[in-house]
């Protein structure tokens, strides 16, 4: 059995672990909240923890915080953060209450257990490590500075990284061309190096929307304490405290010109989440185009082989799956799913509190660093090394009866119907069934259906 | 505010008098290790210390820059650098440190 020591908070006495830095509130909160067994993010611990210490630092600037005892704080923030295992100490479930009112006071009995190891004097979770805040702008902040933290330093860099990767590549198959498709049907021919450089386009879309983002995810609540007024807060401590976060984080932070909506709502977290869904949706695409293309080998497409990094079956020896890809599809449902979550979580903003804050938190969290490892990886572990099945894409690409469009100018629609039809029923490439069918000279004829040709207006 | 990109941007130039200040080197680092650690993944980590890497070795050879202050960078110079060999993880990162590594190697400033 597990040695316990006696805590007590408001609400009486309590045994909690001997050992565990946490009090009394995380103790009652571990025993009321068995829900998940899911943890919050610790990228929304380390951002919890660097508020709090930003926190200790703007009200020792401003003189209502002793610097004994704020060093402390900060002291003891500096040693979580630098822990590879801080989550041990953080073990409340994302289903809380809905304010995160139990990871807050998690934060504030932790900091304030080691704080106390360091000063001289008693650093108390709530009068001091909390001083001037509340769980609703402590929490709301949190979203969003662990939010921006993830957007900027990891996402995206990492869509970057991925439409480089893109771009690279298509200039080294710029030299192919291959069927078009639309509706799943062959269609006019385009080059290898359009499709990927729709995927790029398609990306640096996202990262617009991304960006567009950024400004209000780094718009924070702190400073509106419990209900937007900043009650108990000092006067000048929201912008201190953006300013002080803006150093530790190197990202530029500001306070909002109204509390109230960022406390009562969380319409930035939805808007975040909105486009990170938009970035699942593009990846969906890419990661299913990538499958078709690399279907087969024989039965399928076969445009493309992925690179093989498993095995991919227990039955079917020397089998190969687009693992990759896979993957990647399956992150994005979750983002999408994610994003539904969250837009319900943005309604239950009641008067002067949204209250599904944790669950917020963990699922916009869990959609951008899902995001992130997916751009890497379909970038470097299946986009960068796929190879070009030159012969498959030419056998389809010249028996491909659509080809005859490009005749269109010069024997008419009703003409170049009929040599498709019999192209088709042939089986024959099409320029020996037009050469049996028309006037016009086999090289002519060459050079109407040159392939690359039809790649541009 | 004095953001880390700022402060990089200070420890490049260097102090105007020569001022050897290894407070505010240290400060830079801990602010560096601090953006460190709030991110997830090796590979941003890496890209934090590799970055503090680059600006205390272009400090180091830059002739324009005191030569004091280029030694305090130079005798600091490992701790970001140990920190990034300790993330790099991955074939291309492994090979941007080798580059600079390597670059440390050659273009070692010859006035230090």
């Amino acid at each position: 059995m597990t040695a316990t020591r006696t805590e007590r908070d408001s609400m009486g006495e309590l045994q909690v672990p001997e050992n565990a830095l946490y009090g009394a509130q995380t103790q009652r909160a571990i025993q009321n909240f068995p829900v998940s067994g899911q943890r919050m993010p610790e990228a929304f611990v380390r951002a919890l923890i660097t508020v709090k210490k930003a926190a200790a630092q703007a009200n020792m600037k401003l003189k209502v915080l002793g610097n004994d005892r704020g060093q402390a704080i900060v002291r003891a923030c500096d040693e979580l953060l630098a822990l590879d295992d801080v989550i041990q100490h953080f073990p409340v479930d994302i289903f809380q209450t809905g304010s995160g009112t139990s990871t807050n006071m998690n934060a504030n009995e932790v900091i304030a257990r080691l704080a106390s190891r360091y000063s001289g004097e008693e650093v108390h979770p709530n009068d001091h490590v909390n001083y001037g805040q509340s769980s609703n702008d402590v929490i709301p902040t949190t979203i969003h500075v662990s939010a921006a933290i993830a957007l900027s330093n990891e996402l995206i860099p990492a869509i970057e990284g991925l439409v480089s990767i893109i771009e690279v590549k298509a200039k080294s198959v710029a030299q192919f061309c291959k069927t078009g498709r639309t509706h799943l049907m062959d269609a006019m021919p385009v080059g290898m190096d359009q499709s990927l450089l729709a995927w790029a386009s398609q990306l640096k879309q996202q990262l617009k929307n991304l960006r567009a983002v950024q400004p209000a995810i780094q718009t924070l609540a702190q400073g509106g304490t419990a209900v937007g007024t900043g009650v108990n807060a000092h006067a000048n401590f929201a912008t201190t405290f953006s300013d002080t976060l803006g150093e530790l984080t190197d990202i530029g932070f500001k306070p909002a010109d109204n509390f109230f909506a960022l406390i009562g709502s969380q319409d930035t977290a939805v808007t975040l989440s909105g486009a990170t869904k938009s970035l699942a949706v593009t990846l969906m695409k890419i990661a299913n185009d990538l499958r078709w293309m690399n279907s087969g080998p024989l039965a399928g497409l076969g445009e493309i082989a992925l690179p093989a990094l498993q095995p991919g079956s227990s039955i079917m020896p020397g089998k190969v799956n687009p693992v990759i890809p896979e993957a990647v599809a399956m992150a994005s449902a979750q983002v999408i799913g994610n994003d539904t979550a969250i837009t319900v979580g943005g309604q239950s903003g009641n008067f002067e509190l949204n209250v599904m804050l944790p669950m917020i938190a963990s699922n916009l969290l869990s959609s951008l660093s899902l995001m992130t490892n997916s751009a890497t990886l379909i970038g470097e572990q299946a986009i960068e090394g796929f190879t070009v099945n030159q012969d498959n894409i030419e056998a389809a690409l010249y028996r491909n009866p659509v080809l005859v469009t490009a005749l269109n100018p010069v024997i008419g629609y009703a003409k170049a119907a009929e040599i498709a039809k019999a192209a088709y029923k042939e089986n024959k490439p099409v320029i020996d069934v037009a050469e049996a069918m028309t006037d016009i000279p086999r090289g002519e004829l060459e050079s109407l259906l040159d392939p690359k040709k039809l790649t541009t207006p | 505010m004095s953001s880390i990109r700022h402060t990089a941007q200070r420890v490049r130039i260097g102090y105007k008098d020569d001022v050897l200040n290894t407070v505010f080197l240290k400060n830079y680092l801990d602010g560096v290790t601090c953006v460190a650690n709030l991110l997830l993944r090796d590979r941003d980590k890496f890209s934090v210390y590799k970055n503090a890497v680059e600006v205390l070795y272009e400090t180091v050879c830059d002739p324009l820059v005191g030569r004091q202050w280029r030694r305090v960078c130079l005798d600091h110079l490992y701790k970001p650098l140990l920190k990034a060999e300790c993330y790099a993880h991955n074939e291309s990162d492994r090979i941007e440190l080798a580059r600079i590594k390597i670059d440390m190697n050659t273009r070692r400033p010859v006035d230090l």
